[in-house]
């Protein structure tokens, strides 16, 4: 590596932080769009099974506590990094990863079972709506979960540089937003779904 | 071809100095209720909309004369970039006439919604029609008969269209009479109109809806209320019922499809064809 | 089985099958490839090529790469626009069916108005906004160098994609906004949607990354004491229309992704059966549709306000009000998007609603156009080209304007939508507005990229031209749609339609000469660029910060970073240093300049982002894994790559300084 490496007058923390944020709020008009859509379509099911029946909260449940304790242990993985503990820190990622990584099982598992039971993403409108918002979510977690194990490496490697620190906060608030999209879906789709 | 295309140029000029060749269809000559109102609408729309335009397109020539570099009539005021009075003015200005436009166009849009009855006395004629790749069929629901490409109704009378399709969205349009409306599948839109005058409308698909659209054409006869009894007696008397056989065969898509006439049709066609869309199993075709 | 997941659909049959297309089409592009690659490598400019240009992070010549883009496309879809105004012309009365057939035609309009939005318009939006605005507010570079350079890449990828639909498979047939259900499996079962999709959703990254790119340049990187009404007009223009850019073209990347899934995946989001919902298709389309037909003409309206101060020599009239003006239009355009389907039958009060929203916006647009005719009042205006443009502006965006204004009234909608009188309209907005407003910023900015003025004699013709020929080839189409002649038609049966189509045609053909025109300026401007010379850096007695700099400016921009008190800056020192009695002075206190290194990242992520879309069109899955896999590989790599910035040196910078000042003195 160079050792001449300086801080980007361009890429100031405060200016990147703000993109940051932007993209968030792209991402946000992107699942904003999605529910609509899953809102305009929801009922339509004329043709095929409802997902009703099909839904079992306490699983969902087990499924959003993986998420949310995920959450829980990046927040730990933070406090590592203020206190500059490399090691713990990518300890901590590691573990948001596994429970990141259950979670995206889990739901993938639940996919299968609802294709099983006849409740594919073709039998109607609602159903395609209902894989497509759960299934971009699940997306976005699991490309966040390839962005855990890169900033893990670039920690054991690099250790804790402004970069890697500035990419850990990126990672944090998309972690973030994931969790309270997420609790969108589980009231909105799930938790009315099953009412 | 093209050299009768070029004398048409030379009418078009002609035209344009004693306006009256060329703009001889569309709203432009409107025929009905509906289409009247709209032609009237689109003119006072446009003279409103003229206070406006002339004053900038002078000024701005006025103002190109008049402050050129090489015109030293005025002073030049670098400084000068703000009056209250008069911006107040123009923000004033198109503020009113886009109020007035508004109450108008909230009266104008209830009064000649398309879906509402024309609030004329009489009995209504319903006539359903059904945009297919890429031919109209309407079905008279009264007098129970269909027909392709064609349409009768008597003058004077109010018309109600009920519209749907068994294709892409396409759209219903008789410009001389009424305005668009949307075709779709699964979905009833309606139209409403009265035709003043005797005679044949062009009517016509708005709607790109594939490689046939440019042909989509109807006919559209207002007659006397005795020529549309003979019509009606005329189609009952032909051999070929629509019936739910043939008319998968007419869904299959044709360009350019000629008048065609159907003596009976089975009961709740349009019905049928429209809930192919929202029930399971119910395909016609 | 292999063969299938690599190939896909793919085949020798997917070339076209007409003689026309394939010798006529596939003659032009081999050759033109040829050409490229062989004078390439005569020149021997392949690593020149490489360095400063693919892998080059200067938003100036990014700036340029995307202008060029754009006026290669705006020649492909201008040629196309005079092959259906013949069609057009020559196809009327029974039985003429002119030399098109209607799948070709389709695919004509669809390919029009899908290049001329996304890869003519939106390029020169962000070739323009990437040459002035870090000019003007005072920055080295925009807050993302390799950002941009990805957004450019991207841009450029999905026009060679587009480029290759003529000989690879086919375009869609749908209009350029594909309506669903039209553009769904069943009606559209060919490869043209698919390219409409992939196409589009790989320069919508490019437009929405762009967009970020710039909202944070803005606000974050302007130099001292700028603050944010001190901004130039343009600069706040831009920084209106990169906002719609990310707040409406998230939902197009959602509804194209939606159609995706309907068209490989058999889901029923727009399909007419199995609950599906056209309706929602038109909604959502639109939605994005209309914000950005302001995100278009916006940047334009910074333009005319730039323009119109220089030339008047005289301070914009009413600032503070065009700044209220531009942000309440960006507002308003996300609550009109009904406007364009009041046929569907949606009900009076929601029509009514619509209309009176899209009426509304007449309003803060008239205020600027009189803001603009105040700020020539008492000027003392030079007719250079730009200027010129401005003058055409006024009358056909007025024009323009009022039939706008005038379909937004529902019941007339019902008359003139989908018909030519609409064509007309829109047409009337994007050219007479955007496309003239780009022309007069190309012109008026052109010195501060290439260190010499376009040769307005030349420049006059070509305006001369494109204004005649604009209004020849659109003003009859007025008349047309309200008799009823409707747009997409390939031919019509009613013979007084011809006159008024042949002028068109004309119109059409006399705009094809404008833009020639324009390219005989452009080379006789090269030819004789030392007579064309801007030493001073200031041709146009300028007002804002970019014509503080030498032309063509440094690639680091400013060798110190200004510090401003006022708006129009600039033009005040200028003042002051004419009371001073002499000209610019150099500050010779030069020091080490932070810049951003060229990066290859932006070219590779985008040639293997096209390369996926290339594969999804043609369900060629393994192709298509590869390429997202190698995305990731190569983000993560460079994320790797610390070692992304250096320093310029002062007496680097000295020496380029001082060329200038030597110059700038003579």
């Amino acid at each position: 590596m160079n050792s001449k490496v300086v801080a980007h007058a361009h890429n100031s923390d405060a200016a990147d932080i703000l993109g940051f944020w932007l993209y968030i709020m792209t991402d946000c008009i992107l699942f904003g769009t999605l529910f609509a859509v899953y809102l305009v379509l929801h009922t339509s099911t004329s043709y095929g099974p409802s997902l009703k029946h099909l839904i079992d909260l306490n699983y969902v449940l087990g499924e959003t506590m993986f998420l949310l304790l995920s959450n829980f242990a990046f927040g730990l993985a933070i406090i590592a990094s203020y206190r500059k503990k490399g090691f713990m820190t990518s300890l901590m990622l590691l573990l948001t990863f596994a429970l990141g990584l259950a979670f995206v099982f889990m739901e993938v598992k639940e996919f299968i079972h609802l294709v099983h039971e006849g409740y594919s993403w073709d039998v109607s409108g609602a159903a395609s709506a209902f894989f497509t918002l759960v299934g971009t979510h699940g997306l976005h977690v699991s490309l966040g979960l390839i962005w855990i194990l890169v900033v893990t490496m670039q920690i054991m490697t690099m250790g804790l540089n402004g970069a890697v620190t500035r990419r850990l906060t990126y990672l944090g608030l998309f972690w973030n937003f994931l969790d309270i999209v997420w609790i969108f879906v589980f009231s909105v789709v799930y938790l009315f779904g099953a009412i | 071809m093209l050299s009768k295309g070029f004398m048409r140029i030379v009418y078009f000029f002609i035209g344009l100095i004693v306006s009256d060749l060329g703009f001889a269809a569309g709203v432009l000559t409107p025929k009905g209720f509906i289409a009247k109102q709209q032609h009237k609408l689109f003119f006072d729309t446009v003279s409103l909309m003229l206070i406006v335009v002339i004053p900038v397109v002078v000024m701005s020539f006025a103002f190109a004369f008049e402050f050129s570099k090489k015109n030293r009539r005025w002073k030049h005021t670098p400084e000068w970039s703000h009056n209250t009075l008069l911006e107040a003015f123009w923000w004033g200005i198109p503020t009113i006439i886009i109020l007035i436009l508004s109450i108008i166009t909230w009266n104008k849009t209830h009064e000649l919604d398309p879906y509402n009855k024309i609030a004329v006395d009489g009995e209504v004629e319903v006539i359903e029609a059904v945009a297919l790749r890429w031919k109209w069929l309407f079905i008279y629901p009264k007098e129970q008969i269909a027909t392709i490409n064609e349409i009768y109704f008597p003058v004077g009378k109010q018309i109600e269209f009920h519209i749907t399709a068994d294709a892409p969205m396409s759209a219903f349009d008789i410009p001389e009479l009424c305005g668009q409306i949307y075709a779709m599948a699964g979905m009833r839109t309606r139209q409403h109109l009265i035709a003043d005058n005797i005679g044949v409308y062009e009517g016509l698909n708005t709607q790109l809806n594939g490689d046939g659209f440019s042909e989509m054409h109807f006919l559209a006869h207002a007659v006397t209320e005795g020529d549309f009894n003979t019509w009606v007696a005329k189609i009952k008397s032909k051999p070929e019922p629509l019936t739910l056989a043939n008319y998968k065969e007419l869904y299959e898509p044709t360009i350019a499809a000629p008048v065609s006439y159907y003596s009976a049709v089975p009961e709740g066609m349009f019905m049928k064809i429209m809930m192919q869309y929202m029930e399971a199993d119910s395909w016609l075709h | 089985m292999i063969e299938q997941l690599i190939f896909g659909k793919l085949s020798l049959d997917v070339f076209p099958k007409d003689a026309l297309t394939l010798y006529l089409g596939g003659g032009l592009l081999f050759s033109g490839f040829i050409a490229i690659v062989g004078s390439l490598t005569y020149f021997k400019k392949w690593r020149y090529l490489w360095e400063e240009w693919v892998c080059t992070v200067d938003h100036k010549k990014i700036g340029i790469m995307y202008i060029v883009v754009a006026f290669v496309m705006f020649f492909r879809a201008l040629v196309q626009a005079m092959i259906m105004r013949s069609q057009q012309a020559i196809a009327v009365g029974p039985g003429h069916t002119g030399f098109m057939t209607p799948e070709l035609y389709n695919q004509f309009f669809s390919e029009h108005g899908v290049i001329m939005i996304f890869f003519v318009a939106m390029p020169l939006i962000f070739g323009l906004i990437n040459l002035v605005l870090p000019l003007q507010i005072g920055a080295r570079d925009v807050a993302y160098p390799y950002l941009n350079s990805l957004s450019f890449w991207l841009t450029a990828v999905s026009a060679g994609l587009i480029m290759i639909t003529l000989m690879i498979g086919n375009f869609e047939r749908a209009g350029w906004l594909a309506y669903a259900p039209l553009s769904g499996l069943k009606y559209s079962p060919d490869v043209g949607v698919d390219y409409f999709i992939w196409i589009l959703q790989v320069a919508g990254v490019g437009s929405l990354l762009a967009g970020i790119n710039f909202i944070v340049t803005i606000l974050k990187m302007r130099c001292p004491g700028m603050t944010l009404m001190k901004m130039p007009i343009f600069v706040w223009a831009s920084f209106c229309s990169m906002l719609l850019v990310a707040l409406a073209f998230p939902i197009l990347t959602v509804t194209l992704a939606l159609l995706a899934l309907d068209r490989t995946m058999d889901m029923h989001f727009f399909t007419q059966e199995m609950g599906g919902n056209i309706m929602m298709y038109i909604n959502l389309i639109w939605a994005w549709g209309h914000p950005e037909v302001y995100i278009l003409v916006l940047p334009v309206f910074g333009v005319f306000s730039e323009i119109v101060a220089t030339f008047s020599r005289k301070r914009l009239f009413g600032y503070t009000t065009m700044v209220w003006a531009i942000l309440s239009i960006g507002f308003l355009s996300f609550v009109v998007w009904l406007h364009h389907f009041f046929t569907m039958g949606a009900g009076a009060n929601v029509n009514a609603f619509f209309g009176i929203m899209t009426m509304i916006i007449a309003v803060p647009t008239g205020v600027k156009v009189f803001n603009w005719l105040f700020t020539m009042y008492r000027g003392d205006i030079n007719f250079s080209t730009p200027m010129l443009w401005m003058m055409a502006f006024f009358s056909t965006f007025a024009i323009g304007g009022a039939t706008g204004v005038i379909m937004a009234v529902p019941p007339i909608d019902f008359q003139t939508h989908n018909s030519l009188f609409l064509v007309a309209h829109f047409h009337n907005v994007i050219i007479g507005g955007v496309v003239f407003g780009f022309f007069a910023g190309i012109t008026y900015w052109f010195p501060k990229v290439f260190g010499f003025v376009l040769d307005e004699k030349r420049g006059k013709y070509a305006f001369y031209l494109w204004v005649v020929g604009f209004y020849v080839a659109f003003m009859p189409l007025y008349p047309l749609g309200l008799m009823g002649a409707m747009r997409r038609n390939y031919r019509f049966d009613n013979l007084d339609f011809q006159p008024y189509l042949i002028v068109a045609a004309i119109g059409a053909l006399l705009i094809f000469a404008g833009f020639l025109c324009q390219l005989w300026q452009l080379f006789y401007s090269i030819k004789h660029r030392d007579r064309l010379r801007d030493k001073t850096g200031d041709p146009w007695d300028g007002r804002t910060l970019e014509w503080s700099l030498s032309s063509p400016a440094p690639f680091y921009n400013f060798a110190h970073i200004p510090d401003v008190s006022k708006i129009d800056d600039f033009w005040y020192k200028k003042q002051e240093w004419e009371r001073a009695g002499g000209g610019k002075p150099q500050n010779t206190a030069y020091e080490d300049i932070h810049m951003p290194r060229s990066t290859p990242y932006g070219f590779i992520i985008s040639v293997l982002a096209g390369l996926f879309g290339f594969s999804m069109v043609w369900h060629m899955w393994l192709p298509a894994i590869f390429a997202i896999v190698s995305i990731i590989i190569a983000v993560v790599v460079k994320s790797f790559n610390l070692d992304t910035d250096y320093y310029v040196k002062a007496s680097e910078v000295e020496e380029i300084e001082n060329l200038h000042f030597a110059e700038y003195k003579s």
